[in-house]
């Protein structure tokens, strides 16, 4: 029966378009995005590079303290006398690292507790829906303040407390995804064909699900580095001399009104990141689905 | 003793309580299958037709094991299913498929039809290395598809297009039992003989039975060794798939004929309609008697009071409704004078 | 007698990512008072987008027709009001889904009152009596406490009464019937068509019924309007079409619906799938799929149909001009 065979779409240019690789071209020619990704990798460059490109050792003396901003110093000096520039330079380097290490904190964990609740439903869901509601009770900036608490201050801990803060926003995020998917069709049909439960929430649900979570990632990397910022101005994060852009803002507090700059550049810093990483989220979220893209 | 049949379902209910939390208390039963029994033999189709909310579906879910039914059993080649070990129906859910009404939701849209095709080849091991590449070429070929459709993802296809990878799918897993839920309802006109006869086609060359799920009369009729009428989570009229819709005697089957449009004007002007009134009631808490009492025009005291047995009505023919010995004359479907079609004209 | 509505050169073009994409091309055809036209086809044929520009509940700018001629008055140039009180009014629209169509946080009666009052200048009783007396005529049970209902507290079946109810308040002279009866079971469905027919014959209203489904056709229709890819491609009276179709694809069309009433085979099938409308074919859209192509079928598009005069029944097909010579 020849004359019943399904013709293929036709042209070469359709040839092997995945859904990721749609949505991956749909991103890059998303405009805020592209803002975004340019201000991304200049400050992934700039701590990458840190020891080559700044000018001085982010702990070095160089000057007098309190410096204005010159031509030697282009950011000024701070009030132990430090090269600004440098210390904002080496700064991105814990910032982005604790950005992207408290997001895989809250991210691992979290997903995988929604994906075997929204899964597996039942007693397991029941448990791990009131565990996820109760710890969504608290605002997740008191969670980590419980948890810098609990093991004392320092980088590492923050990373933990602001991860740990947030497992319960991945978990019901993911939670919800996998609960859509589940009753999907091809989900039953992967269940009829022969997968098990793992094959079947790794290779159907996880794949179709993760979209929303991956935006919320990287909306939360900016949010991880600004409460990481905030818990380190505290002084319950990186403890001096570190080079950390909150602790950085909080040592220049004393003296702004006579020396702005100290707690001002720092401060920017955190700011054009945290506008980074929200501008790529929303180019992620109009690329992953495209009915929320103005027409 | 004969050999049991490929499937038997006996006195199956499917009953969902209402209400769900603990606060509410329950409100009542949803009984979307209420005690059916049928069987049927490898290599043949068993058409299930009725209107939405009667059962069908959820029926033929059950079968294939998506659905835990209440009570009853369901055999699969003399064992029944409910009875065995976890090991053994992981090893028997490769002989029963199932194929999707919907071509849209029903592949993974992030696996290309290759992925999608060797996938259950490869769990059950049914080929080896690279076996598994000829199979999918193989299964291509058997739902008309070109070998490059391999490579490419659902989005590319059109919904008879996708249809056939659904169909291949199943087919894969080399199943002696397919579940079509409604396979061509979502489909154009041109598209669905396509589809049909492909289902055909399949069956005649490799002997799968088919539990085939429908709305749509001429669909069910023309691919049906034999048809199930359902209402209200019962089968209340079967026969032959050739001669059911023209000797049909249950109240409701009847109406369902009446109501079904025939795509010739003709025929059209001289057909008596039977207007059902209302709505179908709903399988909550259905009522007692016959299920379709309280709509059917013809319904007598005794319908309301006790349930009619789908009792034997001639060769290959069950009918459940107590005036089944009157409804041609009750309930005529061609007006008066028209000449009775039997279809010898075609 | 002059048609209700006549339609010439009607142009559907949407703007698209990947280009401009003709939903519809050179759609003429006449509806006359009390007439049910069919128009039939498959997805993506262009038979809703047809009676949607007529509306103007298109995207500004995407339809274009030569003229279209309702009740001896000329449409393409009304403004957008003067088009919302033709709606409505004069033209009744009844969808596929009254789910959507219906506003889910109105009552039943409130969205009727609401097209007296807002058609008719009815004051807020005599609103409410005309809507009452418009749900008992749509055969609504107890029409009064339906009043009070809300959409979602409706079967499908009663939904779609209530969508026919407010399409016909105003007792409008023409009726767009979109698929109204796809979404309900065979049962419910004939109760509709029924009530559609009864509303017709009351109210001697036209009715443009478009549909995929040539079983409800036949029942209802006076002429039928056959889609394919953005054109009409037969037009006529119902039995003639059904009888002895001209062009390929409505016979092909015709001989795939599966009959529940015959001993025949298998339905036989059009091969291949609609042409994607951002690259149809040169000449006929249907060669592909034809079994009578041939090469003159690449080279022009057919013969246009011609839609005045006393309706004919014509197709788009060379093999139409073919059989005249010959006889």
């Amino acid at each position: 029966m020849a004359t019943e065979t399904a013709e293929l779409p036709a042209g070469p240019a359709v040839a092997r378009r995945s859904p990721g690789r749609i949505a991956l071209r749909r991103f890059l020619r998303h405009r805020s995005a592209q803002v975004g990704l340019v201000l991304l990798t200049a400050w992934v460059v700039l701590a990458v590079f840190a020891p080559w490109i700044a000018p001085y050792e982010p702990n070095e003396l160089v000057s007098r303290a309190r410096q204005a901003p010159s031509a030697d110093h282009w950011l000024g000096t701070d009030h132990l006398g430090r090269d600004l520039l440098s210390r904002v330079i080496h700064g991105a380097r814990i910032s982005l690292v604790l950005g992207f290490v408290s997001v895989i904190f809250g991210l691992v964990p979290g997903a995988t507790l929604g994906l075997v609740a929204g899964y597996a439903g039942g007693r397991v869901d029941a448990v791990i829906s009131r565990l996820i509601d109760a710890m969504l009770a608290f605002p997740s900036i008191i969670l980590a303040l419980i948890i810098i608490a609990t093991l004392g201050p320092g980088i590492l801990n923050v990373m933990i407390a602001v991860g740990v803060a947030s497992v319960p926003e991945y978990a019901r995020l993911m939670r919800g995804q996998v609960l859509a998917a589940r009753t999907q069709p091809y989900v039953e049909a992967a269940w009829l064909v022969g997968n098990d439960p793992a094959r079947i929430m790794g290779r159907h649900i996880f794949p179709n699900a993760n979209g929303p979570l991956i935006v919320f990632a990287t909306l939360q990397v900016g949010n991880a580095i600004l409460v990481g910022a905030g818990l380190s101005f505290l002084g319950l994060g990186a403890q001096p001399p570190t080079a950390e852009w909150g602790l950085m803002s909080a040592e220049g507090r004393d003296v702004l009104a006579r020396a702005w700059w100290i707690s001002t550049f720092p401060g920017l810093a955190i700011l054009s990141v945290v506008v980074a990483f929200n501008l790529v989220g929303d180019g992620l979220r109009d690329a992953v689905d495209p009915r929320t893209r103005p027409a | 003793m004969t050999a049991p049949p490929l499937l038997e379902v006996a006195d199956l209910r499917l009953h969902f309580p209402l209400g769900g939390g603990f606060a509410f208390g329950r409100r009542g039963t949803v009984k979307a299958v209420d005690g059916v029994d049928f069987r049927l033999e490898a290599g043949r189709t068993l058409g299930l037709v009725g209107e939405s909310g009667c059962g069908k579906s959820t029926l033929g879910r059950a079968v294939v094991g998506l659905e835990t039914p209440t009570s009853g059993s369901v055999t699969l080649g003399g064992r029944n299913l409910a009875a065995r070990s976890r090991a053994e129906r992981d090893a028997d859910r490769r002989r029963m498929q199932m194929i999707f009404q919907d071509p849209f939701s029903s592949l993974n849209p992030r696996m290309t039809v290759g992925q999608t095709l060797a996938e259950p080849i490869r769990l059950h091991g049914l080929r080896e290395g690279p076996g598994v590449a000829a199979r999918v070429r193989e299964l291509l070929g058997l739902v008309d598809l070109p070998e490059g459709a391999r490579d490419r993802y659902p989005h590319e296809f059109s919904g008879g297009q996708r249809q056939r990878i659904g169909i291949a799918r199943a087919l894969a897993c080399e199943p002696e039992l397919v579940v079509c839920d409604e396979p061509v309802s979502a489909l154009d006109v041109s598209i669905q003989a396509q589809i049909m006869r492909l289902l055909k086609r399949l069956q005649d060359e490799l002997g799968v039975a088919y539990l085939f799920i429908g709305h749509e009369l001429g669909v069910v009729r023309q691919v049906s060794d034999e048809i199930a009428v359902m209402y209200l989570g019962q089968i209340v009229e079967r026969g032959a798939g050739r001669t059911l819709f023209r000797e049909a005697r249950h109240a409701y089957t009847r109406a369902l004929i009446s109501a079904a449009p025939i795509p010739d004007p003709r025929l059209e002007r001289l057909r008596r309609r039977i207007i059902l009134k209302g709505d179908p009631p709903s399988p909550i808490d259905p009522p007692s008697g016959c299920p379709f009492a309280g709509r059917c025009p013809v319904a007598i005291p005794r319908c309301h009071a006790e349930r009619p047995p789908l009792e034997r009505f001639g060769p290959d023919h069950a009918v459940a409704c107590w005036r089944a010995g009157e409804t041609p004359e009750l309930l005529p479907i061609l007006a008066q004078g028209a000449p009775a079609r039997d279809g010898t004209s075609g | 007698m002059s048609a209700l509505l006549s339609i010439r050169d009607l142009e559907v073009t949407f703007a698209t990512e990947a280009g401009p994409l003709p939903a519809v091309q050179g759609v003429s055809l006449d509806v006359a008072p009390g007439e049910t036209l069919a128009i039939v086809g498959e997805s993506g044929s262009g038979k809703s987008v047809t009676m949607l520009s007529l509306l103007g509940l298109l995207p500004a700018g995407a339809a274009r027709a030569r003229q279209v001629v309702f009740d001896g008055q000329d449409i393409t140039a009304l403004d957008e009001a003067r088009l919302r009180g033709l709606r409505g009014r004069e033209i009744g629209i009844v969808f596929q889904d009254p789910m959507t169509s219906l506003n889910p946080v109105l009552t039943v009666g409130r969205q009727l009152t609401e097209m007296f009052e807002l058609h008719q200048g009815l004051s807020r009783g005599a609103a409410r009596a005309a809507a009452v007396e418009t749900l008992s005529l749509v055969g609504m049970p107890s029409p009064k406490e339906r009043m009070a209902t809300y959409p979602h507290q409706l079967s499908g079946g009663m939904r779609q009464r209530a969508m026919i109810a407010i399409a016909v308040a105003c007792r409008p002279k023409l009726l767009i019937a979109d698929e109204p009866t796809t979404a309900l079971d065979v049962t419910i469905q004939a109760q509709i068509l029924d009530l559609i027919a009864r509303i017709q014959e009351e109210l001697g209203m036209g009715v443009i019924m478009i549909s995929h489904d040539l079983g409800v056709v036949a029942g209802v229709a006076d002429r039928i309007a056959v889609m394919y890819a953005g054109r009409i491609v037969e037009i006529g009276p119902i039995d003639a079409v059904f009888d002895a179709p001209r062009m390929p694809y409505t016979s092909g069309l015709l001989a795939s619906v599966p009959r529940y009433d015959l001993d025949a085979d298998m339905p036989r099938s059009i091969p291949g799938t609609p042409p994607d409308p951002l690259a149809r074919p040169s000449g006929c859209a249907f060669r592909p799929r034809c079994a009578e192509a041939r090469a003159a079928c690449a080279a022009s598009p057919p013969p246009a149909l011609r839609p005045a005069g006393p309706p004919p029944h014509e197709a788009a097909c060379i093999l139409v001009g073919e059989e005249r010579e010959r006889t």
